[in-house]
């Protein structure tokens, strides 16, 4: 990894995947472009800890996969969220915000 | 978090691990072919392309693992493979395999077994109603806590007409040997007398005819009788005919009311072939032959009572002079009947625990001299890539599954053990030997036994062999001599292990035998060897206060001359004996052992 790209913090990756997933289904390789696109290049995916992410959320019921044809015609798994996978980006949304605000008011204070 | 989609990919992930996995396959294809195309399309020629989008990717097989190693049932996965390669091992060197299972099924069957012994004795309730409301109340020499006695029936009246504590007290004697003549000749039988209560109070019911009603404990001599299952078939060939009619007991005829319920256990070690109500009265206070056991009412503590008992005792000490001095116990049930033998368990368990011991370190030791010889097997999955959590997780998984087979033997063992050991005690060493039966704690037990006998023995060779020397291990002739400096410490201190665990149970089971053997073998050794001078209680013995008048059968029964056979066999008889003279003479009550008929309990 490049050293000016940021390690992704625990968790973190999860609540980039459902926001990504949460306007249209995407493949994996989709999912990894998006992320970087929506955090101008600050998070790049690697498939090491993406796929294992994925699978992990599909089997915590938040997504579903299906085959499906590419933009380009190739065959590919796309991802969907759930209703659970929607409640899921809720909780963890306001969970991030929480700790996000926290971490802001403490570094400003001083 | 939602349980039932886990539970589901749990199922297809085990069911259908080899489509989940081509799945993935072809998922992680895709992606690569997906990659390929962006670079072409931007401009790259194909070699360049793939080029790219592999170091992009970083690494096919790896991601793949991860994805694996991140699914659900992964563990049981991974288990699943340790477990088959295990017994593939363990099934290549059959003669290791035999050995070790064989020393743990020792281990393991001989510590289930007196676990379950154990475990039926001091640990499940007795089998009566409400039992924990149960205590036993006898006399104590004040200032002498050991001193205890049995009770005499004026005391048992007055404690039953003062206290509150207790919803029931009754008093009971026995067993005594009794003789039931028929045609057929002979046949001597235990007897309990028993007060009004005492059935109802442990639950006995009548399976045939009925118990005794109350005026049968206040009649005159002739009382009824009731039958144990186990005589009423033994004795009269389970004929129902028999209620009703008389018998010859002691040379009375006594009718039989009823015959007690298959299931009912007696209290007490002894089994009991007749019931009798007791319906005479003992005047002399001095008299103390009685067991008295109670139900305490609901809310009574036994320190309550006890409190109550003290307050009774002392006003009785001030009444009458033979009570000076003397005071009285309540005592849970089960701890009176059984507690005495507790320490003797608990030193067997203590034995049978250096057995298993001793098995583990010889099983370790097993484990540790096959570890040398893989040591180059674990020198090449390391320099594969196998973590060293991995490994030993792999090797105790061996472990535990080779323990596991020592514990299935283990159990057949254990069972077969109980029984021997039942059917060849002396009678009465074993209290409630009838009861004692597998149950689930027993297995978890033994599960728990096999868990930790395989952590035990298995973790220290597991790490040893875990950690190989990889150059030194890879090159065959060096890793000879490495491997057998290191094993050589590691195997010596297990020998020195093994040798004085087995000297300290030789030396414990040595004592053991000289201690346990003469209460496990009951009176006879008990009156030769501590001389019974009084009528104290003694543990495994029968209750032998009753002496006869005359000189020469005192003797007798003092030296148990008149036994023959074994040292079981005259404990039993000379205990009867002993009773056998009271009851088939007629004799008067006098207290004092069967050495010292004139010692009273003062």
């Amino acid at each position: 990894m490049a050293p000016d790209q940021t390690n992704l913090l625990q968790g973190t990756l999860d609540l980039l995947i459902l926001k990504t997933l949460a306007l249209e289904e995407l493949h994996g390789l989709g999912i990894s472009r998006r992320i970087e696109q929506i955090t101008k290049g600050t998070f790049q995916v690697k498939p090491g800890s993406l796929f294992p992410a994925l699978h992990r959320m599909e089997e915590a019921g938040w997504l579903v996969s299906s085959w499906g044809a590419s933009e380009n015609n190739r065959r590919a798994k796309y991802y969907q969220l759930t209703k659970a996978g929607r409640d899921r980006l809720g909780a963890e949304r306001r969970e991030w915000e929480r700790i996000a605000t926290a971490m802001a008011s403490a570094l400003q204070s001083s | 978090m939602p349980l039932w989609p886990r539970i589901l990919s749990l199922w297809r992930n085990v069911s259908r691990g080899e489509q989940v996995d081509r799945d993935l396959d072809e998922e992680l294809r895709a992606h690569l072919d997906l990659l390929i195309e962006e670079r072409i399309s931007s401009g790259m020629s194909s070699a360049e392309a793939r080029r790219a989008a592999l170091i992009e990717f970083g690494g096919v097989e790896q991601t793949k693992e991860q994805v694996r190693a991140s699914r659900i049932g992964f563990l049981l996965e991974t288990l699943w493979q340790d477990l088959r390669y295990g017994a593939r091992m363990l099934a290549k060197s059959p003669g290791f395999t035999a050995t070790a299972v064989v020393s743990l099924a020792l281990g393991i069957g001989a510590t289930t077994a007196v676990f379950s012994i154990f475990d039926t004795i001091f640990l499940r309730p007795l089998p009566y109603p409400e039992p924990e409301r149960l205590v036993a109340v006898y006399e104590i020499e004040l200032g002498k806590p050991d001193n205890i006695y049995r009770v005499s029936q004026p005391n048992f009246i007055d404690w039953k007409k003062q206290n509150q504590s207790f919803d029931q007290l009754v008093q009971t004697l026995g067993p005594t040997p009794f003789v039931i003549s028929r045609r057929e000749g002979a046949e001597e039988v235990s007897a309990r007398f028993v007060t009004d209560g005492y059935f109802q109070m442990l639950g006995a019911r009548a399976c045939q005819g009925r118990l005794f009603v109350a005026d049968e404990y206040t009649r005159g001599r002739t009382a009824p009788v009731v039958l144990s299952h186990g005589s009423w078939q033994r004795l009269f060939g389970s004929n129902p005919s028999i209620i009703g009619n008389t018998i010859n007991v002691n040379g009375d005829l006594v009718e039989v009311v009823g015959v007690i319920c298959s299931d009912f256990q007696v209290h007490g070690e002894i089994e009991i072939d007749i019931w009798l109500s007791w319906n005479w009265l003992q005047k002399d206070r001095k008299v103390r032959n009685f067991d008295v056991i109670g139900r305490l009412k609901p809310g009574i503590s036994i320190e309550k009572a006890q409190a109550e008992m003290d307050v009774i005792a002392t006003r009785l000490a001030g009444q009458y002079p033979e009570q000076k001095g003397f005071g009285a116990r309540v005592q849970p049930l089960q701890e009176y009947l059984y507690g005495d033998q507790k320490t003797r368990f608990l030193a067997f368990s203590g034995a049978v625990a250096f057995v298993l011991l001793i098995a583990c370190a010889n099983v370790a030791n097993l484990l540790l001299a096959r570890g040398a010889t893989r040591q180059k097997e674990m020198a090449v999955r390391t320099s594969l890539g196998g973590g060293r959590v991995r490994l030993v997780r792999q090797l105790l998984t061996e472990s535990i599954f080779l323990s596991c087979l020592g514990t299935g033997a283990g159990l057949l063992l254990a069972f077969a053990l109980v029984r021997l050991a039942v059917h060849f005690s002396p009678e009465y060493a074993i209290p409630r030997a009838g009861e004692i039966a597998p149950d689930m704690r027993i297995l978890g037990f033994a599960v728990m036994v096999a868990f930790l006998s395989g952590l035990l023995f298995g973790l220290f060779p597991a790490l040893r062999a875990s950690k190989p020397d990889l150059n030194e291990s890879l090159k065959e002739a060096r890793h000879r001599q490495g491997a057998r400096l290191g094993g050589l410490r590691a195997q010596s201190f297990l020998v020195i292990a093994q040798v004085a665990l087995s000297l300290a149970l030789l030396t414990g089971a040595g004592l053991m035998i000289h201690n346990v053997a003469p209460s496990a073998y009951g009176c006879w050794f008990q009156y030769r060897w501590s001389g019974a001078d009084d009528d104290r209680i003694r543990p495994g013995c029968l209750p032998g206060g009753y002496t006869r008048v005359q000189e020469d059968e005192t003797e007798d029964c003092a030296y148990g001359r008149r036994n023959r056979g074994s040292p079981q066999d005259a404990s039993r008889s000379e205990g009867r004996q002993c009773l056998e003279l009271w009851s088939s003479a007629r004799l008067q009550f006098a207290p004092g052992g069967c050495r010292d008929q004139t010692g009273t309990a003062e």
